[in-house]
């Protein structure tokens, strides 16, 4: 098992040449994220006034405020909503993994029964999507408004990861499974001892599709969601963006007489930072799986 | 005016609409692809009209006055500037003393879930919320808000009425009505019949309610039933805004008319000073040019909009105010442009606006800039004549109960909707507008009401949207805020365009509705310069090809049902 | 879109090294298993051998199916009324049935045949200039050996996926439109201003340009992982029979990816006609309906501003059945050209 910290005895030392282009390349690439990632944060951090100088987002430090940051969590709905929307992700990505990683192995079998026809099912549904009226017709026949299951189960399982993990555990070597059955493990025994532990790597990727997914989130709590106190923490942001757009969305009475707070920059700014601080902390964890040689190589090596 | 009979599902403007498009469609063909697909086209042509074209209005407007609740005035304070031609009434301090407008306990200790939209943060809920108890308890009943996405109020409005799912009290802003189909049919099974409890002097016990005028009570009329609570319109919704502080160090004049309003872009907008003039305007100077709203009655004869020589000309003057480059570029290239911001900072001096924009600008801006000024372009036509504003509808929401409620819960929710219908100037107002002085907001030296910590964080517009109120112009902490708006709005108000449709509601078919965005699309691509300003006359008479002439006959029909034409 | 996402299938399922190394046997075509199950050659076992072989595999996809069935499949029938004139409130056994008429009225759209060509273009585009992206970028990360280095990138790299449209199209404004940063600059020094936001001409440079700033990194993901399958033995190999650092990358790097990138492919084409809703709507006056009109923002002014609920779903079937029949093409061509693709012949 070779780690990618040291550079392997057969690769032969980088050119300088090759280096300094790798280098520059690399530096611009980050530079082009950073640089607005920056304006962003820094429009999240800056008093209204730097934010009505600069017209709008601020790229030049004018001044430091976590007026935005305080108001945001003043009241705890906030925070309350954060705890929703981790309880969600986590319970419905291991739902999802669990399920999505049992079909992907059931149908990874060449020439097994039925995997074809099974398989084109779950394709379809990435082709054909319900609409919402039908959900939500669906979703309340079963009792299941108000509940948070109603954020999880429609959207549990993803045909596409469902595709790319079957494909990449039809990856896996046949003769590794073979001889485990030869010596008398059930599939069971196969999927949970052999083949999970050479699929971390997909394992952590899907895991971390089904969690961004659950966590961005918010249409389905729109629908099924009558309770505010439910909201999951990307239906609460939402609102705050929504401030002072009573005019552009039509003419809803004299909205001088209503008391939305002024459309405020850093406030938006400072939700597009809320939501990537939990984003940034668990993609190392994924990372981890993806070092080279860990997953297959120890096996096939 | 208004209520819609059922929208029939079959067509009420006969088939013959149908029959002018399909031969209009067999004879021009739709470029390759559809001649391609042709001859399978053709075998599966559909024998109906096109979905979406049925539809009805109303029947004769004037029947409609029985079901409305007499209408007796309520005025808590004389206001400083009362207003003229139906303009809203201007207060230049805030009252010393409160008038008490509803003397008893109005609730009886139900609890009513009241679903509404909301365009802010949602504030903490039933339980941790003093806002509300405070509120509540005054009431004498629980009111439990369940707040929507406002911009997805559509969507969720239409699946509560596919599952029959509404909550107690249901709040609905007037645009989104058009664009839920059968909603007057909806209504009639969702929700209750007020007519028992609010007609005529059944509206004795509720004397705020009574204080609405009638105009905006027709408006919550669906199928001869009184069913909505309405919230009263201003006349107008949006005008042009413009830098006051800006023009003032500069002396620049205001424009009197189109010519002017040219000169005066070209005189100020400076981008080698990251100044522009201009942000978006065209729904304004529509009006500067006098283009009706939708329709014009001329002569026995509708005219829509698009075919008025008075739209080319506003597309002809837009298209130069784009081709001199006085348009902030932000706003021309996205549509999520903050063009407040844009105004807030200076970089565009003139915008065009619905009103509130103007105190949200104050409260945001005025604590740090404190010379930050802005005011209206005083109304004003192309030519310098009269000048010619778009009304608005009668009502701006409507609130409804569910159907299937007990009388005395139905009396109590008009009761809770009665109280929170008190005008400004009185108790009840700033009970559910700003909560306990002291506690949720502070007189400041103004005697202005200031939220606190407290009350900022627990605020929602929630109680506000219970019900509708007659608007008045009162943050008179705002320097020369009141003055200005009213004295601009008596002005404007005695110009109030002429509709033909005033006060009817109509349920326009979608088919309609459908080639309306085609055509703006047009028109946008030709004010921004992508096609000649001569083309107009072939984006008009594509209109009237694509459906404009089956909506004339539509409309007129609808004109000859209310005895107008 | 792009959350979906997952693994490759790094290596062969019949075992032999990525890359073709070793004899590769062509998959045999339905004609020859037809008449191998004819001839008697190859025999599949009985029914009942198979589901005694099979049956836990079956049961282990009840969970999915089930999920599916209940929350997907049952919905999904709701799309029957884009056959009917339907509203919210008539619901779907009270709507009259009108047959395809809805479809009728598509197809003789000219500004749907406009949506789709744009739609189209765009997608076309994107393969071309945004899909190749992600993999090259994977390919250099995953060449930089310090992994401190690498989980910076890594993090940083993948961030704008999380940005709203609103936001990502802001960020440009501020450098590329008629007040942005060039324009200013050039201003500044007595030139005229460009506003590179509102050129018809550049869309598909921009709209694509905005796609990789804000999802190449996001995309990069699962090639990493791909990548990290990858038998690092066979670059020991390939070095000690002297490949250089590029020729490893053309005769290991590449084909290990390939099953992966095959995938991915064949799974956008199914997409062809979703490039996405915001993005458009947000700048479609800017360039104008001519270019950036795509199916979804088509949809929208065609259903949510008039309501017309089946119309939307006749165009949600007619995306569907395009998307269907690119699948199965593309699924088809690879499998000619002897790729695993979606599924593998049994």
């Amino acid at each position: 098992m070779t780690t990618a910290s040291k550079r392997p005895a057969w690769q032969e030392p980088p050119t300088p040449v090759g280096l300094a282009a790798k280098g520059l390349v690399l530096t611009a690439i980050v530079a082009v994220v950073t640089v607005p990632l920056y304006v962003v944060v820094l429009t999240s951090l800056s008093p209204a006034e730097a934010v009505n100088r600069a017209g709008g987002l601020v790229t030049v430090p004018d001044g430091i405020s976590f007026a935005a940051y305080q108001e945001l969590f003043a009241g705890g709905v906030v925070t309350r909503s954060v705890l929703v929307s981790l309880g969600v992700t986590l319970t419905g990505t291991a739902l999802s993994l669990a399920v999505t990683i049992l079909a992907a192995y059931g149908l990874s079998r060449p020439g097994s029964l039925l995997h074809r026809p099974l398989l084109f099912l779950i394709l379809l549904t990435f082709l054909f999507g319900p609409g919402i009226i039908p959900s939500y017709l669906l979703v309340s026949s079963l009792g299941l408004i108000d509940s948070y299951w109603s954020l999880i189960l429609p959207t549990a399982i993803n045909a596409f990861n469902l595709v790319v993990m079957r494909a990449f555990f039809m990856g896996i070597p046949g003769e590794v499974s073979d001889s485990a059955r030869i010596d008398g493990a059930n599939d069971w025994q196969i999927l949970t001892r052999i083949v999970l532990p050479m699929s971390k790597g997909v394992t952590a990727v899907v895991g971390l599709f089904y969690a961004v997914g659950y966590w961005n989130a918010f249409f389905n709590a729109i629908l099924y969601l009558n309770d505010n106190t439910m909201w999951p923490l990307q239906l609460i942001l939402r609102q705050y963006v929504q401030q002072g757009q009573t005019l552009s969305v039509g003419s809803l009475a004299d909205p001088s007489q209503t008391s939305a707070l002024p459309p405020n920059l850093a406030i938006q700014m400072a939700i597009v930072v809320v939501a990537l601080v939990p984003v940034v902390l668990v993609y190392p964890l994924v990372q981890r799986h993806f070092t080279k040689g860990v997953v297959i190589g120890a096996v096939k090596g | 005016m208004s209520a819609m009979p059922p929208r029939h599902r079959a067509p009420s403007t006969s088939t013959k609409p149908w029959a002018t498009r399909r031969r209009f469609l067999g004879v021009l063909g739709f470029g390759a692809a559809a001649a391609a697909s042709g001859g399978l086209l053709s075998a599966c042509a559909p024998s109906g009209p096109r979905p979406g074209s049925g539809g009805a209005s109303a029947a004769a407007v004037d029947s409609l006055d029985a079901l409305c609740p007499t209408y007796t005035p309520y005025e808590a304070l004389p206001p400083d500037i009362p207003g003229q031609h139906g303009a809203p009434s201007g207060f230049t301090s805030y009252p010393t003393e409160l008038v008490q407008a509803v003397a008893e306990t109005p609730g009886r200790g139900g609890h009513y879930r009241f679903m509404a939209p909301l365009w802010a943060p949602i504030p903490p809920g039933l339980g941790d919320n003093s806002f509300y108890d405070a509120v509540n308890g005054r009431l004498g009943a629980t009111v439990e808000f369940s707040f929507q996405d406002g911009n997805t109020i559509t969507d969720r409005l239409n699946v509560l009425i596919a599952s029959r799912e509404v909550s107690d009290i249901t709040m609905v802003p007037d645009w989104a009505i058009n664009l839920i189909p059968n909603f007057a049919e909806a209504a009639g099974e969702l929700f209750e019949d007020l007519t028992p409890y609010l007609a005529g002097d059944e509206v004795a016990p509720y004397p705020m309610l009574a204080s609405l005028p009638t105009p905006a009570w027709r408006w919550g009329i669906f199928n001869q039933r009184l069913q909505g609570v309405p919230w009263p319109s201003d006349p107008y919704n949006e005008w042009m805004f413009y830098r006051q502080d800006v023009f003032e160090a500069n002396g620049w004049p205001m424009p009197a008319n189109a010519a002017e309003l040219m000169e005066l872009g070209r005189e100020i907008n400076d981008p080698d000073n990251n100044r522009w003039a201009f942000g978006d305007m065209w729904r304004t100077v529509r009006q500067v040019f006098r283009t009706p709203r939708d329709w014009r009655y001329e002569n026995g004869e509708l005219i829509h909009r698009y075919e008025t020589e008075e739209l080319a000309a506003a597309v002809e003057f837009m298209r130069e105010v784009y081709d001199a480059d006085l348009i902030h570029p932000d706003v021309i290239s996205s549509r999520g442009a903050g063009v407040k911001e844009l105004f807030n900072s200076g970089e565009i001096l003139v915008y065009q606006d619905g009103f509130g924009g103007w105190t949200e600008a104050y409260r945001g801006v005025l604590a740090q800039n404190p010379d930050f000024r802005m005011n209206l372009l005083p109304a004003f036509a192309h030519d310098g004549g009269t000048p010619s504003l778009h009304p608005n509808d009668p009502s701006g929401q409507c609130v409804l109960l569910r159907r299937g409620m007990e009388p005395d819960q139905i009396r109590e929710v008009l009761g809770l909707i009665n109280y929170c219908t008190a005008p400004f100037g009185t108790r009840e107002y700033m009970m559910y507008r700003y909560g306990v002085e002291g506690e949720h907001y502070e007189l400041d030296g103004n005697g202005a009401p200031q939220r606190t910590e407290l009350g900022q964080r627990e605020y929602s517009d929630g109680y506000l949207f219970l019900s509708g109120r007659n608007n008045v112009i009162a943050e008179s902490e705002y320097p020369g805020y009141v003055e200005s708006y009213t004295s601009w709005y008596n002005d404007a108000a005695q110009y109030r365009a002429a509709d033909p449709f005033e006060g009817i509601r109509i349920q326009r078919p979608s088919a309609y509705s459908a080639i309306e965005q085609p055509t703006e699309d047009k028109i946008t691509d030709i004010i921004r310069g992508r096609r000649p300003v001569s083309d107009i006359t072939q984006v008009v008479d594509e209109w009237r090809r694509d459906g404009g002439e089956e909506a004339r006959e539509f409309y007129h029909g609808v004109l000859q049902e209310n005895g107008r034409d | 879109m792009t959350e979906r996402v997952a693994a490759p299938p790094a290596v062969r399922a019949d075992g032999a090294p990525p890359g073709g190394r070793g004899p590769r046997r062509p998959p045999p075509s339905r004609r020859d298993r037809r008449r191998a199950r004819r001839d008697g050659a190859a025999p599949r076992p009985p029914l009942r051998a198979r589901l005694a072989r099979d049956w836990q595999l079956l049961l282990m996809t009840v969970p999915a199916i089930g999920l599916l069935a209940v929350f997907h499949y049952v919905p999904t029938l709701g799309n029957v009324i884009a056959f009917q004139d339907y509203s919210p409130f008539d619901g779907f056994l009270g709507s009259p049935f009108i047959g395809f008429d809805n479809f009728y009225w598509l197809f003789t759209d000219v500004s749907f045949w406009q949506a789709v060509r744009n739609t189209l273009a765009i997608t076309g585009f994107q393969l071309l200039f945004f899909f190749p992206v992600p993999i090259l970028l994977a390919i250099l990360l995953d060449s930089v050996m310090s992994p401190r280095l690498r989980l910076f990138v890594q993090s940083v790299v993948y961030l704008p996926h999380f940005f709203s449209w609103v936001l990502v199209i802001t960020l440009f404004q501020q450098i590329l439109g008629g007040a942005g940063l060039i324009s200013q600059t050039l201003r500044q020094n007595g030139y005229e201003g460009v506003d590179l936001m509102t050129n018809p001409d550049a869309f598909l440079l921009l709209v694509t340009g905005q796609m990789i700033w804000k999802d190449a990194g996001w995309g990069t993901i699962i090639f990493l992982a791909a990548l990290a399958a990858i038998n690092p033995n066979l670059y020991e190999a390939a070095a000690v029979d002297g490949a250089g650092r590029w020729r490893r990358i053309w005769h290991i790097t590449l084909p290990g990816l390939r099953p992966v990138i095959v995938l991915l492919l064949i799974l956008r084409l199914g997409d062809a006609l979703n490039v996405g809703f915001e993005q458009f709507f947000l700048q479609r006056d800017a360039v104008g309906r001519e270019v950036a009109e795509v199916l979804d923002t088509f949809v929208y002014w065609r259903t949510l501003v008039t309501g017309e609920w089946s119309y939307g779903a006749a165009a949600g079937l007619v995306k569907g059945v395009v998307g269907l029949v690119l699948i199965l093409v593309a699924n088809k061509v690879a499998h000619r050209l002897g790729e695993q693709g979606i599924y593998r012949r049994s």
